[in-house]
């Protein structure tokens, strides 16, 4: 800890809490100098292990710095500077300094070396998240980001239970390689699979990440999602299941996309199909194949933020974001529509784009691998991303129909955000070297061969045509308003069940048992302490009912009914020598159970 | 040296107090709270002082009128029972603070002077109950603390306040009747009746059907007071009409003092072997401890009045406590000692903050805190930051001792209880969320929907926020739960050496 | 009508490029001429109908069926 920098994420949770206590210019300035301050501080930190700290009996590593954690946290800092730079218009304090905690975390988290501290941040992340999704404006904000929050907890809840055994039976926290075989190390994948978004635990994404501002959209896009790679990164490279699932990953959005009417949402699923080839590139474990995904994180966060960042112009001008309200905005937003154009072309993969010298690691290593099934699957995702996303959202958005809207341009600080962004993802297309120095292994990787390029065209132009055939020949379907069912109807419906169970049943149970404690017993009481005698008489009655029949029951029916009515009636009734005797034998009875106890 | 009689001290000043108040509340009413201020601190620093010692030099004794035990009534000071009562005394000292305005609002003028000496009283009994090594002082300073806290319940004299009062009367009744047939039964086969001496003549009676029976009554009766389910039917109602800062105090001590008897009666009068292997109460209790935390939590959700919420979170929380207990480790007993001081600070502060919106606008339901951020900040932020601490976030306390809790299970090859303690966090997280997101995000009944409540400028009647009195206390419990959850060493420390005292003997 | 002359032109020189290029091919059918083409284009349909005619009609509903 002899070291003259400080942890990268205090820098954003300082920023955060100042933010909170400024306004106007000023605030906007030191907004922006967070990320750089960060960046610098980040710069000057040597590789290594820094920043340790005692806590609960284990040692909590806040700096475990090398090429893979300085490669996200040199992006995460870039994209936060880009996405406080696009939310300067946002004048709620709190917006921006939850923002900040969330970056804040994410950079937390990408140096984290245990576990412990690596649950602290992603309990933050949650926590930041879920706020960011209740600063929407949607109706459906406030519930969408309850369930974020369920969700992230029950994550977290994962994390904690196989953290918790693995640091018991390994005995240190230290977070490094686990790899799959323990329950502890089931639970913490399922837990970092939640995060990622894997088919069956991804439906969180579409649910809440549409209801966020515009500004609050490019963090949120980012950091989650990426930090859940980073850790899978860090604890299972190499897992062969991951590269299915990271293979199915890549290839179910795109239906869901193709159908999708809110932008937002389609971003959203382009998101999950971008997480799959980074899931599908860790399974694969190479070093080249992790240069990939390594490589595919830094890009994907700048052209997918410049996506979202031109999405989130269009709804800031317009106050719309189904394609069923857009189309035609191209003259009047010329500029958000080329920055949107830039992030398309560079997610579907063309060549002088950053996605070009990315994807095409992770799909190199499957050949090398010779994993035919899963270079089919990735190459069909290629496709499936271009034609959902790609295509889609610029063409809905800025061409199609005409939808009369002539809204402004973006305002200049977004459009400055956006052309940060397009300038890296052009930059990067055309000169890889400066990515390739980032990566954790040495690349020998050459991207632009002509047969590379190519292929890619053929594959891109001809998917190109197939659409504009689409389009020619009115095949392509108009978008409708409707919601569309994903995975989360299990637990949306679910929900509304268990809520159901619990404030008409379980509630009824509690007062049930509350009202005959309190109102039945001492009621029962009373009436009993008015007159014991006939009381016992009538309880003893009861008892004879029972067991009677016929005739006799009738008889003795009448008698309660009789000895009711007349209840309290008079105390000093006679009584028969029976009765007496009864009474007589009951207490030798207990007499002689007790001198027995003793 | 006066330091020497601290132990009786402590006792002492808050119990002349409630002497002096009605005396001094006849001259003038508005000093009453000042000499239950005086009192309270000065039993706060007393018991810092005694921790203290106890941790520079170990046990203190100290045999009241100087008669030696077993005849004459010692006072013990441990490792657990001087953490107990710097708790039980602070949580006291701040609730006095808070209840000057507090009670105002709540309870007539003319009774205040009343109400003050029953509370000191109902200090005097819980801190008499921590302090004494002899079972029948502590059957003594029970009913005292029982009595003046129905007493309180009822204070306000509303309706459904006399009634819950009137229910926990008879149930604590029961439950005190069932405690001092356990110690007659007792002190008919041992002859003594202080704490380390029935620890020692015990073990050689563990099978007399007495014995056993005194237990089961011990486990009983305290579970009552502890309320633990499913005997707990008194609490909901205790707490949800009980006067504000009444409702806390009792939230975040009455309880806490009863587990902390069942921990004295099972691990100090009793011992680890008894618990275990002649009666298998850690079995017993560890499931009804399970259903008290999943229940607890479960009816929490269907709430809809703040307190009654808060109530039924109790509940489980109380679950937490027992169960760190029944696993008998050190990891998991650190736990549960770690959550009485936690849960006294977070539901001290839930329930302060209560009382704070109770105060400025007399809202009581979940519905009705729409938009409360932007009128009272500081409040609901206190309100956020223990809620938080109840779901489990990291560098609040209550992560501290479920982490605990939860090693000490899967230490002790129990694993399969971890996912029951965190199923809870989720269900706790569903209510506090729920509210969270009420206070933050709803617009104001009246208002326009504009973003989150730290907006600027401010919403229309601008901040309304509670007087200071009782802002100050409410803060500096929230407060607490975080520094206790970041740094928690000390707090770890403290109760580890409470564990290891308990598992390993006197 | 010029940006369409660009694009078959485009096209056509991506098809005729094939022809001149040294590929390193890891799997024997990428040898095929043409086959990135192909693949484009038909995974590109395959998509089309697969999102319109098997996961609409599964997943569509109303907008307000969540309403909650």
């Amino acid at each position: 800890m002899t070291i003259s920098t400080f942890p990268p994420f205090m820098v954003f949770f300082a920023g955060a809490l100042m933010v909170l206590l400024l306004k106007g210019r000023l605030r906007s300035a030191v907004l922006m100098c967070i990320p750089v301050i960060g960046f610098l501080n980040l710069i000057s930190t040597p590789e290594g292990t820094h920043w340790t700290v005692h806590f609960l009996e284990h040692t909590l590593i806040f700096g475990k710095v090398d090429k893979l954690s300085l490669a996200f946290g040199a992006v995460y800092h870039l994209i936060t500077l880009i996405a406080v730079i696009y939310s300067l218009h946002v004048r709620e304090r709190g917006h921006h300094s939850v923002s900040l905690l969330l970056s804040g975390s994410g950079v937390g988290a990408v140096f984290s070396g245990d576990l412990i501290s690596l649950f602290i941040f992603w309990e933050i992340m949650a926590v930041a998240g879920t706020l960011l999704v209740w600063m929407g404006s949607g109706r459906g904000a406030a519930p969408a980001g309850m369930r974020y929050f369920i969700v992230h907890l029950f994550g977290g809840l994962f994390f904690l239970f196989g953290a918790l055994l693995h640091i018991q039976a390994t005995g240190t926290a230290d977070f490094g390689f686990i790899g799959l075989g323990s329950l502890a190390s089931w639970l913490l994948f399922i837990s970092f699979g939640i995060n990622c978004a894997w088919p069956g635990l991804h439906a969180w994404i579409p649910d809440a990440y549409p209801q966020t501002t515009p500004a609050g959209a490019v963090f949120m896009w980012t950091f989650t999602t990426k930090t859940a790679v980073f850790v899978l990164l860090r604890a299972f490279p190499g897992t062969e299941l991951l590269i299915w699932i990271g293979a199915v990953m890549a290839v179910f959005p795109v239906f869901f996309a193709l159908i999708e009417n809110n932008l937002r949402r389609v971003l959203a699923y382009g998101l999950i199909n971008q997480l799959g080839f980074m899931v599908a590139g860790i399974g694969i474990g190479t070093p080249l194949s992790i240069n990939g995904t390594v490589s595919h994180v830094i890009c994907h966060i700048l052209y997918n933020a410049l996506l979202v960042m031109s999405m989130g112009a269009v709804l800031h001008r317009t106050g719309k974001i189904h394609c069923t309200d857009l189309g035609g905005l191209c003259k009047s937003m010329p500029l958000t529509t080329a920055f949107c154009i830039v992030g398309a072309v560079s997610i579907s993969g063309f060549p002088l784009f950053s996605g070009f010298v990315s994807k095409s690691m992770v799909l190199e290593a499957a050949g090398i691998g010779q994993m035919a099934m899963v270079w089919i699957l990735l190459m069909i995702a290629v496709i499936g991303d271009f034609q959902s996303v790609g295509i889609k959202v610029p063409y809905r958005a800025f061409f199609a129909h005409d939808a009369g809207l002539s809204p402004k341009e973006a305002p200049p600080h977004m459009l400055a955000a956006m052309g940060i962004a397009a300038f890296f993802c052009i930059a990067v297309g055309v000169y890889p070297s400066v990515l390739y120095a980032m990566l954790p292994y040495p690349v020998d990787f050459q991207p632009y061969t002509a047969a590379h390029v190519v292929t890619t065209c053929q594959l891109l132009l001809f998917g190109a045509l197939a659409y504009l055939l689409f389009v020619r020949f009115g095949l392509l379907t108009p978008e409708r308003r409707a919601t569309n069912l994903d995975a989360d109807w299990f637990y949306r419906k679910g929900a509304q069940a268990f809520m159901w169970v619990v404030n008409r049943p379980a509630a009824r149970v509690a007062q049930w048992f509350s009202a005959a404690v309190f109102d039945r017993m001492p009621a029962f009481l009373a009436w009993f302490g008015r007159n014991p005698l006939a009381a016992l008489k009538i309880g003893g009655d009861l008892i004879l009912l029972f067991f009677s029949s016929g005739q006799h029951r009738q008889k003795i029916a009448q008698r309660i009914k009789q000895e009711k009515e007349i209840f309290p009636g008079d105390i000093m009734k006679r009584w028969p020598v029976g009765t007496s005797v009864l009474w007589v034998t009951m207490f030798l009875l207990a007499y002689l159970l007790v001198y027995y106890l003793k | 040296m006066i330091a020497e009689h601290f132990p009786i001290l402590v006792i002492l000043t808050p119990l002349l107090s409630a002497i002096l108040i009605p005396l001094v509340g006849m001259i003038r009413r508005q000093l009453c709270w000042h000499v239950a201020f005086v009192a309270s601190h000065i039993g706060f620093l007393i018991s810092g002082w005694l921790l203290l010692r106890v941790r520079d030099t170990g046990r203190i004794s100290y045999w009241l009128g100087g008669w030696e035990p077993p005849w004459g009534i010692e006072y013990v000071l441990d490792d657990l029972n001087a953490l107990v009562l710097l708790v039980i005394s602070f949580i006291a000292f701040m609730s006095v603070l808070y209840a000057r305005k507090s009670i105002e609002a709540e309870i007539e003028p003319v009774r205040i002077p009343a109400f003050y000496s029953i509370f000191m009283l109902f200090v005097t009994g819980l801190m008499g109950i921590v302090i004494t090594g002899d079972v029948f002082n502590l059957y003594v300073f029970l009913e005292i603390s029982s009595l003046a806290g129905y007493a309180l319940i009822a204070a306000n004299r509303k309706k459904e306040a006399l009634l819950a009062s009137y229910n926990y009367l008879i149930l604590g009744t029961i439950a005190a009747t069932f405690i001092l047939i356990g110690i007659g039964y007792l002190y008919m086969v041992t002859g003594s009746l202080n704490m380390a001496d029935l620890r020692e003549r015990l073990p050689s009676l563990y099978h007399s059907k007495v014995v056993l029976t005194a237990f089961a009554f011990f486990t009983v009766g305290l579970s009552l007071k502890l309320a633990l389910f499913p005997l707990h039917v008194w609490l909901p109602n205790a707490y949800t009409y009980a006067p504000s800062v009444v409702s806390a105090v009792m939230a975040a001590t009455a309880t806490k003092v009863g587990a902390y008897v069942l921990l004295r009666i099972m691990f100090t009068v009793f011992s680890v072997e008894f618990d275990l292997h002649v009666v298998s109460i850690t079995s017993i209790l560890l499931f009804l401890s399970l259903t008290a935390i999943v229940a607890g939590s479960v009816l929490a959700i269907a709430q809809t009045n703040i307190k009654r919420m808060l109530a039924y979170s109790s509940v489980g929380q109380i679950g937490y406590i027992v169960l760190g207990a029944t696993i008998v480790n050190e990891t998991a007993m650190t736990g549960s000692i770690l959550h009485i001081l936690n849960h006294a600070l977070m539901k001290g502060t839930l329930f302060f903050v209560a009382g704070c919106v109770i105060y400025k606008t007399g809202i009581k339901d979940i519905s009705g805190l729409k938009g409360m951020a932007r009128r009272m900040p500081f409040s609901m932020a206190a309100f956020t930051i223990a809620g938080l601490s109840m779901v489990g976030v990291p560098l609040t306390v209550g992560f501290v001792s479920k982490w605990h809790i939860a090693l000490g299970a899967i230490q002790a090859d129990m694993w399969y209880l971890v996912p029951v303690i965190l199923l809870s966090s989720l269900l706790t997280a569903v209510y506090f969320g729920r509210v969270i997101e009420t206070i933050y995000f709803s617009k104001e009944p009246g208002a326009k929907k504009s973003g989150s409540g730290l907006n600027e400028p401010r919403g229309r009647a601008g901040v309304q926020e509670a007087p200071f009195g009782m802002l100050l206390p409410t803060l500096i419990l929230a407060a607490l739960c975080i520094v206790f959850g970041a740094a928690a060493s000390t707090s770890v420390s403290y109760a580890g050496a409470a564990a290891r005292l308990l598992l390993g003997g006197m | 009508m010029r940006m369409k002359l660009l694009f078959s032109l485009l096209l056509f020189a991506s098809v005729v490029a094939e022809f001149f290029v040294l590929k390193h091919v890891y799997f024997p059918w990428e040898d095929v001429p043409l086959f990135y083409a192909a693949f484009g284009f038909v995974a590109f349909v395959l998509f089309m109908l697969g999102a319109k005619y098997v996961l609409l009609p599964i997943v569509r509903r109303g907008e307000t069926y969540y309403d909650d």
